[in-house]
């Protein structure tokens, strides 16, 4: 379409809309993605949704209201409770005491909500103790009963489990967990595919091919089967902590032929650019064309690839402690929450149990769109 | 040349094309018109963004979405073999139907300025041309295949038999465009556009192909459209010349008229901005003050005048001048000439 | 062209090596040796391992020498079709495996051909009417193929066929021809039960597809050589077909190549939920009873197979772009 000639004065009967379009022209590389990322309404509110999960992540402590191991079989595959929020025409959430009894033919417990019996629901309320940010010990929570009622005892929103545990608390804390571990793995793949692939894009010749070949090779193995015996492979005796980095690690090792094969893609491309070849002949040494000229044109590329590079790390490690060979009880992720769902008798009775699904669906589809957004706002050829 | 009694070959009126997108519309093509007789070759010349390729386009209804042909009138006469002479009005067919197909390649061919592009590069060059003709002509694939080669030995390829069987990207530049007129050309059109054939060959190279075209021309008797930015082509190859600027015709006239007697503005612009051999050094060149407006920033009234050394206050951005005869066969759009 | 298939052959050969390098490392990995869980195993019970035969299983494993002495003895070994003992079912590995191995096949090629069949169209259509109702649910079905972890929207179809239908949508077979011999009724059987599994498994491979498709050819519909087609007279579908569906078609065949691994994969944990009579649900009750040479066996078996996958489709790909049939690329 028509050409805009910065440098020409203004003919006649120029006007101010030239001076609106001059500020595209300063403006910086990451303004410019900043402003078309903007645009993408979904982009912008799935970015949104994923900072809300990382406060969760932040807040769990705060957010669940019963301490996410306390078991007790009399609590045992509780349906979730209603939350009624008006009390008589005022606004005044509460439950209803919730009675249980053991069906004496099917050895199953009942449950019964007693109307009679109203337990308000508090906000800020008091709860069981621990460290906000792992620093300021504190009792208070969002939820919560009073009056000397445990909370554990008495709120269910999502219901319990087979072993009797809130499943709402049991997913904030679950929620820590599966989102993080998604972050150090996509750190591991980050460092392990730029590395590796700026190696194989920026030197070319045997490097590259050796690394590629590795690549191929690697992306041509079904994973699940490697991972679930490498992780079954793990002794049974580790600590939680242990068995999340062995996972990571695990799930790391193939993770980084994506990434990789994205930066050596924009190296190889890069390479042959006219200001990459220009600052060579200027005299750049080799580390400054790389770190000053050609990382920051594919930055962008590199967000976007890790955002979407996310989800998979999440669903993987959901999978594999869903077989009950990722992070084991007392460990809490989705995945061990959800291996209480794995078969279909128990949900067809409990489908509260598939509950962990859904944040799991969430994240996913937000990564995904965050990850799509970026990855089209970045690209320095797009509208 | 006494062609007044000389029927058009095509004849566009007041043709406008817009781009209707969410953030504005683009009026592209704002009210073209111009006169191709047969055998006569029109030049259309512009800057960039002026809309020469859009009309083009337009003329063969193969306007990329979101454009649309909103108004006008595209006369073509088209040559049958039974009713005799026919007139259709191109902008009125179906879209994409029956009618406008057959007319396509058959009778109105069109030629692109990027030969390497504008061919498959997966499919053989001969395949392609061989599809044209059994498109619009009743013969199977081998007599097809005589005739690419036959239309390829013509228009100046080596070794047609090997061609043939070639990809696009193992051909050279100048191949490639003799190799695209010889798929236009395949089917004998009575008019032919090129848009900008030249302007991505080197300048030897360029010179060749105008003379193919020119010879062609001279053997089948067909006119041409000729769209470019050059003036040196139009020169050189033009009978007749219609000045763009942003989607409007400003000027039209015989080449001879055009050159040593402009009459718009912005011809004349034009014409005192090419630089001159031999001109003293360290003489200054001369560029239209100002810049071609954004699409959706039209100027009221005339489009040239912001740029306009002649711009008359409380006319000029008022109103659109039309287009008016200002002479034998020269016509103008500018309010210096009511 | 045939250098491009040498090497791909080639790396498809160093693939297998690695895939079993890989299968023998999980095989040795839990602690203790072979020898000394079997004859715990046949202590338990009852029965007794001499010494001497001990020492045999000992040396045709060749246990207590260096472990590349021990992995070149199981390649032997595999050659000779011996796949070990599995100590769980106390029978030959092979025995075991069965015919769960081919019904992986099966069930992973038709998912590949439903993600195929399904993905080439919708992408099409998407690409030529963009922003149509279609163009929109296609986009929207292929979000949710993508969101949702396949095991997941297993377990919620499950959920949903048994409270909603009261059918159980699970298995390859009806009950009564579970265990029969095959028949043509058990191949019809078998073709009735597909289309769910290898909808299920499909679905995020689909997705995927769908909108490289989508992207490529509204790339390609951009370029000059469509207009030149159009501009020959050539209807828009004959052109679309013949052009740029051609040329998106390339980058989307070499990409099938790759699906195969993931669906494979997916199929492991698919074929667990839904209770699949394939190598998911063996592998897994291995890898948890410590059964090392059925698990490591799968895995390699597994392997083998997505690589010879992914080599048919490098064929395939050579057969639909011929640049790659002049040049190296």
């Amino acid at each position: 379409m028509a050409v805009l000639d910065p440098t020409s004065a203004p003919g006649p009967g120029a006007g101010a809309a030239d001076l609106n379009k001059q500020r595209i022209f300063v403006a910086s590389q990451w303004q410019l993605t900043w402003w078309r990322f903007r645009k993408h309404r979904v982009a912008v509110a799935s970015a949104c949704v994923v900072i809300g999960f990382y406060l969760v992540v932040v807040g769990a402590d705060f957010l669940a209201y019963a301490d996410p191991n306390a078991s007790e079989a009399q609590r045992s595959l509780m349906p979730p409770q209603r939350v009624h929020w008006f009390d008589g025409g005022r606004f005044g959430p509460h439950v209803y005491a919730v009675k249980g009894a053991r069906d004496l033919q099917s050895f199953k417990r009942v449950y019964r909500t007693d109307p009679r019996e109203k337990i308000p629901i508090r906000f800020f309320a008091q709860g069981f103790e621990y460290r906000f940010l792992g620093l300021i010990p504190t009792t208070r929570h969002l939820i919560g009963v009073d009056g000397g009622r445990d909370a554990a005892k008495t709120i269910f929103l999502l219901g319990t489990d087979v072993q009797g545990r809130d499943l709402w608390s049991r997913l904030m804390f679950a929620t820590r967990i599966s989102l993080t571990i998604g972050l150090v793995g996509v750190t591991m793949s980050l460092v392990l595919g730029v590395v590796l692939g700026g190696l194989s894009g920026f030197y070319g010749g045997i490097a590259d091919t050796l690394i590629q070949r590795v690549i191929e090779i690697l992306r041509s193995i079904p994973t699940i089967p490697l991972w679930m015996g490498l992780a079954a492979a793990l002794p049974r005796d580790w600590s939680i902590l242990q068995v999340y980095f062995a996972i990571t690690i695990i799930i790391s090792l193939l993770a980084w032929t994506e990434l990789a094969r994205v930066v050596r893609g924009r190296f190889l491309s890069l390479r042959e650019e006219d200001f990459v070849v220009s600052a060579r002949l200027v005299g750049c040494s080799q580390m400054r064309t790389i770190f000053v000229h050609m990382v920051p044109s594919f930055m962008s590329h590199i967000i976007a690839a890790t955002t979407l590079a996310l989800p998979a790390m999440i669903v993987s490690e959901t999978a594999l402690s869903f077989l009950g060979l990722g992070l084991r009880p007392p460990a809490m992720s989705w995945g061990v929450l959800l291996q209480q769902a794995q078969n279909v008798q128990t949900v067809a009775i409990s489908p509260w149990l598939m509950l962990p699904a859904v944040p799991v669906i969430i994240v996913v589809m937000a990564f995904n769109f965050l990850g799509d957004g970026l990855r089209d706002a970045a690209d320095p050829y797009g509208r | 040349m006494a062609a007044e009694a000389r029927p058009t070959l095509l004849s566009v009126r007041d043709l406008r094309t817009y781009f209707l997108q969410d953030e504005g519309t683009v009026k592209a093509v704002d009210g073209v018109s111009f006169d191709l007789y047969p055998g006569a070759t029109l030049g259309i010349v512009g800057e960039s963004g002026c809309g020469k390729s859009v009309t083009a386009r337009s003329i063969l209804g193969i306007v990329d979405r979101p454009g649309r042909v909103v108004d006008g009138e595209i006369r073509f006469r088209r040559q049958t073999a039974t009713d005799g002479d026919l007139v259709v009005d191109l902008a009125k067919l179906t879209p994409n139907g029956p009618e406008i197909r057959a007319i396509r390649g058959a009778e109105i061919a069109l030629i692109f300025q990027e030969p390497m592009t504008s061919f498959s590069p997966v499919h053989t060059i001969g395949s392609q041309i061989d599809e044209a003709i059994m498109l619009h002509q009743q013969v199977n694939r081998r007599q097809a295949r005589e005739k690419t080669i036959e239309m390829l030995r013509r228009v100046g390829v080596s070794s047609p038999e090997q061609r043939v069987d070639q990809l696009s990207n193992q051909l050279s530049g100048g191949l490639r465009q003799r190799a695209m007129i010889a798929m236009a050309l395949s089917c004998h059109p009575t008019l032919l556009i090129a848009d900008e054939p030249t302007t991505a060959l080197d300048v030897t190279t360029q010179s060749q192909i105008l003379d193919l075209m020119r010879h062609l021309q001279r053997e089948d008797g067909m006119a041409i459209m000729l769209i470019t930015h050059d003036l040196g082509v139009i020169a050189e190859m033009a009978t007749d010349v219609a000045v763009m600027y942003l989607g409007r015709v400003v000027e039209q006239a015989p080449v001879d008229e055009i050159f040593h007697a402009p009459r718009h503005p912005y011809t004349q612009a034009l014409l005192r901005s090419i630089p001159r051999m031999r001109s003293r050094s360290r003489e200054r060149l001369n560029p239209i003050a100002g810049a071609v407006p954004h699409p959706y920033d039209r100027p009221a009234g005339c489009p040239f005048h912001p740029r306009c050394p002649q711009f008359m206050a409380g006319r000029c951005d008022a109103e659109e001048p039309a287009l008016r005869p200002v002479g034998d066969k020269h016509a103008v759009s500018c309010f210096l000439y009511p | 062209m045939l250098a491009y298939l040498g090497r791909r052959a080639l790396l498809a050969i160093f693939t297998v090596w690695a895939i079993s390098v890989l299968s023998f490392v999980i095989i040795q990995l839990p602690p203790g040796d072979y020898v000394t869980s079997y004859i715990a195993q046949m202590a338990s019970m009852g029965s007794v391992v001499t010494d001497e035969e001990a020492q045999n299983l000992r040396i045709q494993y060749g246990l207590g020498q260096p472990i590349y002495v021990q992995y070149l003895k199981w390649m032997r070994l595999i050659a000779q079709g011996n796949f070990g003992m599995s100590m769980e079912w106390r029978r030959p590995v092979t025995e075991v495996i069965g015919e769960r191995f081919w019904l992986t096949v099966v069930v992973s090629v038709a998912s590949l051909f439903l993600t195929w069949v399904l993905a080439l169209p919708i992408g099409i259509y998407s690409a030529v009417r963009q922003y149509s109702v279609g163009d929109y649910v296609g986009t929207f079905v292929g979000f949710i193929g993508l969101a949702v972890p396949n095991f997941l929207l297993a377990l919620v179809l499950l959920y949903l066929g048994f409270t909603l239908f009261n059918a159980h949508i699970g298995g390859l077979f009806s009950p009564e021809l579970q265990d029969a011999p095959w028949s043509m009724a058990r191949i019809w059987d078998l073709l009735k039960h597909l289309p769910i599994p290898a909808l299920i498994l499909g679905l995020a491979g689909t997705a995927q597809q769908i909108r490289i498709m989508r992207a490529n050819l509204l790339d390609e519909l951009r370029k000059p050589y469509v207009v030149t087609a159009r501009s020959k007279g050539l209807t828009e579908a004959a052109l679309i077909l013949r052009y740029p569906v051609r040329l998106a078609l390339n980058p989307f065949a070499s990409t099938i190549g790759y699906t195969l691994p993931y669906i494979v994969s997916g199929s492991i944990i698919v074929s667990l939920v839904l209770g699949l009579p394939t190598v998911g649900p063996l592998l897994l009750k291995a890898l948890i009873a410590q059964d090392m040479f059925l698990a490591g066996t799968i895995v390699l078996l597994l392997g083998v197979m997505t690589v010879i996958g992914t080599l048919v489709s490098d064929i395939l790909l050579v057969w639909v772009d011929p640049r790659i049939r002049l040049e190296e690329t």
